[in-house]
């Protein structure tokens, strides 16, 4: 679905990435994972055409990113920021709105029927019907996670890339949101990436992990393939113990407190 | 949905009977006094009586100047507020009525307008303007994206840059040039020339219409750059267009009636307490509240000390401040989550 080749790109003049190569093949939930500042937001920002590409090539559907115009992109591929600001306070419904803008006509005023029935599903999925006539601004954090993923799937895409879903939220939203997006990749055939900061989470939700160092792709994999003990040290240069989840069998991270 | 349709058709409804009620008040009232009853045949005929020339003459192309500068500027503010996603901009904060007064300064110190004309006054003035326009827009383009906190700082610096040079010419300036000079900078809707008013009725109405456009984009843009461009927006074009248009509304209302404060930040607060934050609605409202704003403000000016006339923009100042102040204590209705 999404192949990326030789990519190199970065900010002003200082690279960020470099030479990065991966493919993401339709259905797969996948997760970037690495430390603060390796490129994995950058790497977002390049798929999503925000950023300009310095070196290589990116293809979506087997298709020349190049070539794709960003309001095609939009009903291909959503994103749900980490943080998402709104400048103005508005309701629910109308902030879910916004996630139709890619198909509105030239001179299109207002919404259609199809646009009002995308909504009334996308709350549904997101189980957040009963917010529809607040304010954004009486939410908590975590409701509003639910808002901001039920305004990208109003896009109807087929790639749905989340920045830190699970930031600054409490184990019940993370669960909830982990939950949520894992069966919209079941049921409903969404391809998922993610940046995850959480490594058992990351394991335990994704059946492929993108590890990212210094601006490169360090490995990818199977959790079990990337998550090791001396994998993690030299790229996270922390000590930790890998052991197997009780629960699910995958790798579990203990953190080593030393004194 | 249907029930959004038919709450602003009735909000549209009620803001254009306001209208027409604060015109019809402003044409009445002055320091000639109309009553209400004689206004209908006053319209329908009789042309030679004074009074017909009253209305006509001079209150009614006030009525309409006020209009279309209220609407032109509460536009422009509704389009800066959402582009620089800041509330406190206003339509003058980027340096374009001072690149205006500075030309018109210019203007009566050089004694041009004694050679070319009272419309060279308008004309050097909107080329004041599209200087300061075309100086900000080019310096805060850096490799085909323009940064918008550049922009916001550099309109300010211009800003304080103009009028200190305003400030020069008026120390070494004559008493009679300062006193046009004050007279100008105040803002009046005393405009002599209908061609001037038509003019600036039609580029109101004109960008008022394109404005309605990008609501939806400006809609988008409330979510920041990078969350308008994932939705599919052109953000780049998006900008340039609308700091252009809002520019061009500000530069061409500023030129005619100089510099009436206050109009560009206030209205689209208030409507936006009202109606909310779509652009949609909010920039069709804000024309109508400007406009209505301004002919009530006018009113105001040319008969509270009649027959003397205040400054019209001393009156929106104190309206508008009164209503700022009190907006800024219900802040977390304006702010959104910020607060």
């Amino acid at each position: 679905m999404l192949e990326i080749k030789n990519l190199v790109s970065g900010y002003d003049s200082i690279p960020v990435i470099k030479d990065i190569n991966l493919k993401i093949t339709e259905g797969e939930i996948c997760s970037i994972i690495g430390p603060n500042g390796s490129g994995k937001t950058t790497l977002i920002k390049v798929i999503t055409k925000i950023l300009p590409i310095w070196k290589g090539e990116t293809f979506f559907e087997n298709k020349n990113m190049s070539s794709i115009k960003i309001n095609e992109l939009a009903k291909k591929i959503a994103v749900v920021s980490h943080g998402q600001e709104y400048a103005f306070n508005m309701t629910v419904e109308d902030f879910v709105l916004l996630g139709r803008i890619p198909y509105r006509q030239k001179f299109q005023f207002w919404e259609t029927k199809k646009d009002e029935q995308i909504i009334t599903e996308s709350m549904e999925l997101t189980e957040t019907t009963v917010f529809r006539n607040k304010f954004m601004n009486e939410l908590s954090e975590g409701e509003k996670q639910l808002i901001c993923i039920a305004q990208a799937l109003t896009q109807e895409p087929k790639l749905l890339i989340l920045d830190e879903p699970t930031a600054h939220l409490d184990i019940n939203h993370q669960v909830k949101i982990l939950n949520l997006i894992k069966k919209l990749n079941q049921k409903n055939g969404l391809t998922v990436i993610m940046v995850l900061h959480d490594l058992n989470l990351a394991s335990e939700y994704c059946n492929k992990l993108i590890l990212f160092s210094k601006g490169g792709l360090y490995k990818t994999g199977t959790p079990e393939e990337v998550l090791t003990g001396q994998i993690i040290e030299e790229v996270y240069n922390t000590k930790v113990l890998v052991k197997e989840s009780p629960l699910s069998s995958k790798p579990y991270v203990f953190v080593i407190p030393t004194s | 949905m249907k029930n959004k349709l038919f709450r602003w058709s009735i909000l549209i409804i009620v803001l254009l009977i306001i209208l027409l009620a604060v015109s019809i008040l402003s044409l009445c009232i002055g320091s000639t006094g109309i009553s209400f009853d004689k206004i209908v045949p006053l319209v329908l005929g009789d042309r030679s009586s004074i009074e017909h020339s009253i209305v006509f003459d001079i209150r009614l192309p006030r009525i309409i100047l006020g209009f279309a500068v209220g609407s032109a500027l509460s536009v422009a503010g509704v389009i800066l507020q959402g582009l620089f996603r800041n509330p406190l901009v206003e339509p003058y904060t980027l340096g374009i009525s001072g690149g205006a007064a500075l030309g018109i300064c210019l203007n009566i110190v050089l004694g041009i307008y004694k050679i070319m004309g009272v419309l060279s006054l308008p004309f050097v003035g909107f080329t004041g303007a599209l200087i300061v326009i075309l100086f900000v827009y080019f310096l805060s383009i850096k490799k085909g994206i323009m940064k918008i906190q550049e922009l916001l700082l550099t309109g300010v610096m211009i800003s304080f840059i103009t009028s200190s040079l305003i400030m020069l010419i008026m120390a070494v300036s004559r008493v009679e040039n300062l006193q046009e000079i004050i007279f100008w900078i105040m803002g009046s809707l005393e405009e002599p020339n209908w061609v001037l008013i038509k003019a600036v009725l039609l580029i109101s109405i004109i960008g008022v219409i394109i404005a309605c456009f990008f609501a939806i984009d400006l809609n988008a843009l409330a979510l920041g750059e990078e969350s308008a461009a994932h939705l599919g927006v052109n953000v780049e074009k998006t900008k340039k267009i609308l700091f252009v248009l809002a520019s061009l509304l500000t530069g061409f209302s500023v030129s005619v009636t100089g510099i009436i404060g206050f109009v560009g930040l206030v209205i689209p607060h208030f409507v936006r307490m009202f109606v909310g934050g779509d652009h949609r609605i909010l920039i069709i409202a804000s024309a109508i509240v400007g406009g209505t704003f301004l002919i009530l403000c006018d009113t105001l000016a040319r008969t509270i000390i009649s027959p003397l006339e205040l400054p019209v923009g001393v009156i929106t100042g104190i309206i508008g401040g009164i209503i700022f102040i009190y907006f800024l204590s219900k802040k977390r209705m304006l702010l959104g989550n910020k607060n």
